[in-house]
Formats: C-alpha cells, structure tokens, sequence
C-alpha cells in the first residue's frame, strides 16, 4: 500500500470513529424553552394552573370550605396577575371579559353557590387569551412540555400542592387534583411523539399519582397521613420521560448561571416597564423570576449567602404582593442588582 | 461525544493502592462469599442474597408498618460484620421515634441497635474505624454523627436542603454530605468538629462517595446527569465533572475496591455507568438484562460482583465487573433502594 493510501485510510478510519463517538453521544436537549422564552412560560403556566382550577371547581360545584373558596380565588389574586397586563396590551376588551367571567366564578364561590355551570363560559374566554398571549406556540410539543413541568411540580402543582396538604394547609390538595387533570389532558397531546414503552412508563406514573395520592377531587377527612412527598419522585420521572420524548430541557436550574443571567433579562425588561409606569405589565416579569428563583436558586443562597437570599425574598415577595413598594421601579432595580451579585456565587 | 470539563490532568494509578487498603482492612470472606443486603423502601424490609447462590435467604423486617416506616440508604461498617440502615417515617415535620439507624450484625441478620437519629435520615456513612455513623438527615437540613458503641448524638451541623448523600474519607477527617435542593456538598472536618464550606456540584446530587484513597470524592447529579469530582486535598473544589447525558438520572455510585473504576446507577435509563477514575471518562454502559430504575448499587469487597436495588422492577441485578455484562436478576422487595454487601465471618 502506497503511504498516500496508508493517509487515506487513516483519514477514513478517524472519519468512521468520529462518527462512532457522534452516534454514542448522550442526550443533550435540543431546546430550552425556559431560558429562550421565559415571559412566554411563565405566562403558559399562570394559564394552565387556571385551568387546572377549573377542573375541581367544576367537580366540587359548590365548594364546601371556605379554604377551597379560597383556592378559586386564586384565579383573581394570583393567577391573573401573571398575564393581564400583556393582555389588556393585545386585547382590552377580552382582558375585560375575562375578569369579568371570574369574578362572576369567584364570587358566586365565594357567597356558596353553585359555580360548575359557569366554567364553560371561562373556559371558553380562557381558549382566546391563550390564543392572544402564547398564539401558534400553544401546539407546539416545547410547550406543551414546559407547561406540564411546571403543573407537575411549580406551586399548587401535582406535587407541591400535595406536599402543601399535607403540611396543614389541606385544601391545597384540590389544587394537586385539578393538576392531575390537566397533565393527563395535555399528555393526550404529546403522546403520539412516544413511543410504546414511553407511554407505558409516564402512564404507570399518572396511575400510581391518581390510585395513590388523588384518588378523588376532595381531600381526606383525616388528613393525608403518608409521605407528602408521595408524588414528587413520580413527577421528577415524569420530567425526565417528557425531556426524552420532546427532545426539550425541562430543568432550567441544571445551569444556575445561565438561569440567573435569564433572571436579569427579565428583570431588567420589567424594571424598564415600572419606569414606563406600567406596572401590570412589569409584574408579569417579577413573576417569570420569583416562581424559578424560588425553585431553583434561592436554597443555595440561602445556604451560602443569607443575607442576599432574605432580601430577595423580602423584594420579590413585595413586588407581587397586593400592597407593593411605593417605589417598585426601585425596588425592581435593586432585585436586578442583587441578582447580579448572587449571580458572582456561581 | 461525551463531554467532560476538567481542570487537572491524569490522575494517578489507584490499583496497587487499592489493593492494599483491602487486605490492610483485614476484610475476610468465607470462600468469596458475602451477604447482600437490599433495603425496600416500600415493603419495609432488607432482603439478604447469598453471593454464592444469589437466592434471597432471609428477610428482615425493619418496622412491620410497611407503608408508614421505610428503610432507605445502607453502609456497611469498615469491617463487614454490621449493615447499618438508615430509617425513617413517612412525616418528615413531625420527629418521631421511627427516626434511627438500624444496625444489622451480619453473623445472625438480626437488628441489634437502634441509634436514635431524628429528622428523617436517608443514607448513613460509617467512619474507618467504626466507631461512628454519619447521617443526612433529610427533613430537617442536618448531619449528624452518632456513637456505634453509645448509640448517642455527636454533633449534628446544618447543610443543604433534603440532605441525602453522606461519606466519610477514608482517613477519617471529612464527613461530606449532599442536598438535592441546595445542589450542594457540605464538607464537614471531623477533627476540629466544624463545618469547612458547602461546595456547589451538579444540579440535584443524590449520592457522595469517597474513592479507595481518599483524594477524590464522586457526587451524582441526578437532574444534572453528571457526576462531579472533588479534590479533597485542594481545598474540596471540584475539578471535573463527567456528562453521563441529561436523561441518565443517576444516583448511587459504589467504588470499585481492586480496579480504578466507578459504577453509577442511572435510575432514568436503567443503565450502569462504568467511569475509569484515573481517565475520568465512561468507558461502559450496561443495559441489556437491567432492572427498572436501579437506584442502589454496591460491589463485593473482592470486587467479584456487583449488585443493584432496582425500585421499579423490585430486584437486584447481578452484574459481572470484568465482562461487564448481566449474569442474573434476583427478586426482592418492594421498592428497592440502596445496596450493601455484608461480610460472613469466617465461621458461617
């Protein structure tokens, strides 16, 4: 053999291995709809966790405790707040509407009356907001998967609102009930993308969560008496199945650096809206920061720089609270500053 | 490719080292053969498989209430002869008495001890020259180190969110104990009795394991899908870490005590990840013939055979370290979680 070819087969040899080692590669998601659009997500979520309420507000139709009333009024004090101020930017009249329909909801719960039959009506008013705010993104599987991460494990989720019942707070299981309902109605989406064994193994878990933790709409008399972290190692394998059949990174946190530089993006944008002096639009991004942080950032500041983790905590909180700092835009400013400074930790 | 950050190059060769801590350790087994011991998380019981045989020979009951008591992380003491197991209720607000650490003497596979540890511990470490046992104590954000002899509380010192992980170094000095919602490793100095630093590592570490010499320490990731390396000896900074692949999961890892080597659990993929610690690369991953979501992993003092807790299939898997390959499933109980390999006295 010539040395010429001797070249040309180790050349093709190496081109082979290379391909060898590319074929052996480990799974590295192809988007990150967390990081790339975390306004958007945080807006898919407010969304989903209200229609995860319209479920046990339709299963309980009269609800019978005042802590369930308050669990629709979230949809006024916590869910709203997430989106309407894009909302009444895009549409005003439908942003109008809405509030209208669930304050309607809200109050009818709240004076004990039957409120099943007035969920369609929302429900459909629901369907256009998420068409004006998430639009063609809506059907798309990243999204789709995203959301569903948060409704399993993100605040009055399949898990947190479980862990939330348990630790005294017992009508917060409603919330992990409805939760259930939704993921199982936008698994139906995602499903065909799985395969056999995908199914098998993210159904396995919905089974074990509904026998197990929310065999029904209402919580025990008793009280839950298990481990009311029950459902969250059965979420956690739920993330990790829809992260493999969507090909999306669904953990945010696995990179707390790129994470909190996401943080700053947002912040700096609703800092900039409380200078505009508009506020509602400005809360929307402390939200798309505070419900992340708080998953995955803050417990390591807390361990690490406590000072730093309680003020953040003392600003993000008062940025969405109903009685908000007289000068939010400086408050805002000064959660971006500290996010910077968490941001040299890490 | 898999991707691998370093910050050092080569380590260096571990064998012959590792050979000696064996047989200075004085570890004997009647005819290479050893108890395995698997807790079960949901049936409440460890089963013990013979090595010879791999046949469950006995299963002991840790709390008859399954469903409200559960054993979790196990050790085994430098010795072999005692299986401690970390236990724990289902109420981590609530301390109860269901919080200890239940010893095993593996010569009669009876509980002999019960060493109080509230705050729900959920894996337990031994010191060298076993006279203490380390705990993360899960529900509460501490470690604690206990007495063997006494049963009673040594310190207890504050880490990170849902503790789990805990080891200590084979020189005895350092006790390091991982927090999944912190994704920290605390290192805490046995000697002057104080907490040194809280070591940022992969996101969600389930698991922390000294190697045969001590230099280094291996923390599984399980969102991460990583395992960090830490440079005990340069100021416990992490100086590699290993991508085993977003969806791995993995969580406990076991040491290899004759070959340079690491096994990983992926509880995601129900693979084993088998990482070369002088090259820090995989060089294998073994899936035909797996259970489903191995969580446990220990390997055979003689570093004969491996053995898995699988969690969803309510099985060890029996694996062959040299051809790397699964030689046999053994059925135990309910949620199997952890894995540790007992040591028959010579008389057995």
């Amino acid at each position: 053999m010539t040395s010429d070819a001797v070249c040309a087969l180790r050349r093709l040899i190496l081109a082979f291995a290379a391909l060898a080692v590319a074929g052996a590669a480990f799974a590295q998601f192809s988007e990150e709809p967390f990081l790339e659009r975390p306004v958007l997500m945080s807006h898919g979520y407010g969304l989903e966790i209200m229609a995860s309420r319209y479920f046990f507000i339709e299963a309980l139709d009269v609800l019978p405790h005042e802590d369930a009333v308050e669990q629709a009024e979230k949809l006024l004090d916590r869910d709203l707040r997430r989106f309407e101020g894009t909302l009444i930017q895009r549409d005003p009249e439908l942003a109008a509407s809405f509030r209208a329909a669930l304050e309607e909801l809200v109050d009818a719960a709240e004076d004990g009356e039957a409120v099943a039959h007035l969920v369609p009506g929302v429900r459909t008013l629901h369907d256009q907001v998420v068409d004006v705010l998430i639009g063609d993104f809506q059907d798309r599987p990243s999204y789709l998967a995203g959301v569903s991460a948060d409704v399993l494990i993100m605040n009055d989720g399949v898990a947190e609102a479980y862990e939330d019942a348990a630790d005294d707070e017992l009508w917060e299981y409603i919330n992990g009930w409805g939760a259930l309902q939704r993921i199982k109605e936008i698994w139906a989406q995602l499903e065909p993308l799985a395969t056999p064994q995908q199914v098998a193994d993210y159904q396995e878990m919905i089974d074990f969560i509904e026998e197990v933790v929310y065999p029904r709409v209402s919580p025990p008399e008793g009280g839950i008496r298990g481990d009311p972290e029950e459902a969250e190692s059965a979420t956690q394998r739920m993330i990790g199945i829809l992260e493999v059949v969507v090909d999306v990174d669904l953990a945010p946190g696995r990179d707390m650096g790129r994470l909190t530089d996401s943080f700053l993006a947002t912040t700096e944008a609703a800092c900039e809206a409380y200078d505009a002096g508009n506020e509602l639009v400005a809360v929307e991004g402390i939200y798309a920061v505070r419900d992340p942080y708080r998953k995955h950032i803050r417990r390591f500041l807390e361990l690490v720089a406590p000072p730093l983790y309680e003020r953040l905590g003392e600003l993000t909180d008062a940025l969405i609270s109903d009685d908000p700092p007289a000068d939010a835009a400086a408050a805002c400013w000064e959660m971006h500053e500290l996010l910077s400074e968490a941001r040299t930790l890490y | 490719m898999h991707r691998i950050h370093r910050t050092c190059l080569r380590l260096g060769r571990l064998t012959a080292v590792a050979a000696i801590a064996v047989l200075a350790l004085g570890i004997a087994a009647a005819d290479d053969r050893y108890f395995v011991y698997i807790s079960n998380e949901y049936s409440a019981d460890i089963s013990v498989i013979d090595s010879a045989t791999d046949e469950v020979i006995r299963t002991i009951e840790i709390s008859g209430r399954p469903g409200e008591v559960r054993p979790r992380g196990l050790n085994v003491s430098p010795d072999g002869r005692f299986i401690y197991v970390s236990v724990s209720d289902f109420q981590p607000t609530v301390e109860t008495n269901d919080d200890v650490i239940a010893v095993i003497d593996v010569s009669t596979n009876e509980v002999v001890q019960r060493i109080r540890a509230g705050g729900n511990p959920e894996r337990v470490a031994s010191t060298p020259d076993g006279t203490e046992v380390w705990a993360a104590l899960e529900a509460i954000a501490m470690g604690g180190g206990y007495s063997v002899e006494t049963g009673e509380e040594i310190v207890t010192f504050r880490v990170g969110i849902e503790a789990e992980g805990v080891d200590v170094s084979p020189d005895g000095r350092w006790v390091y104990i991982s927090a999944e919602t912190t994704h920290t490793v605390t290192v805490f100095d046995r000697h002057a009795m104080e907490t040194v630093k809280h070591v940022l590592v992969g996101n969600r570490p389930r698991e922390v394991r000294f190697g045969n010499d001590g230099r280094y320490a291996y923390v599984s990731a399980e969102v991460g899908g990583n395992v960090s390396v830490i440079d005990v000896e340069n100021d416990h900074e992490v100086i590699a870490t290993i991508d085993l692949g977003l969806d791995s999961r993995p969580v406990e890892i076991a040491v290899d005590p004759v070959r340079d080597r690491i096994y990983v659990v992926g509880g995601g993929t129900s693979a084993v990840y088998v990482i070369d610690t002088n090259e820090l690369e995989l060089i294998a991953t073994i899936r035909e013939g797996m259970g489903r979501r191995p969580w446990g992993i220990a390997i055979t003092p003689d570093g004969s055979k491996i053995y898995t807790a699988d969690g969803l299939s309510d099985s060890s898997t029996v694996i062959d370290p040299e051809t790397l390959t699964v030689i046999g499933q053994i059925q135990t109980g309910r949620g199997s979680h952890s894995a540790a390999i007992g040591v028959i006295p010579d008389d057995e």
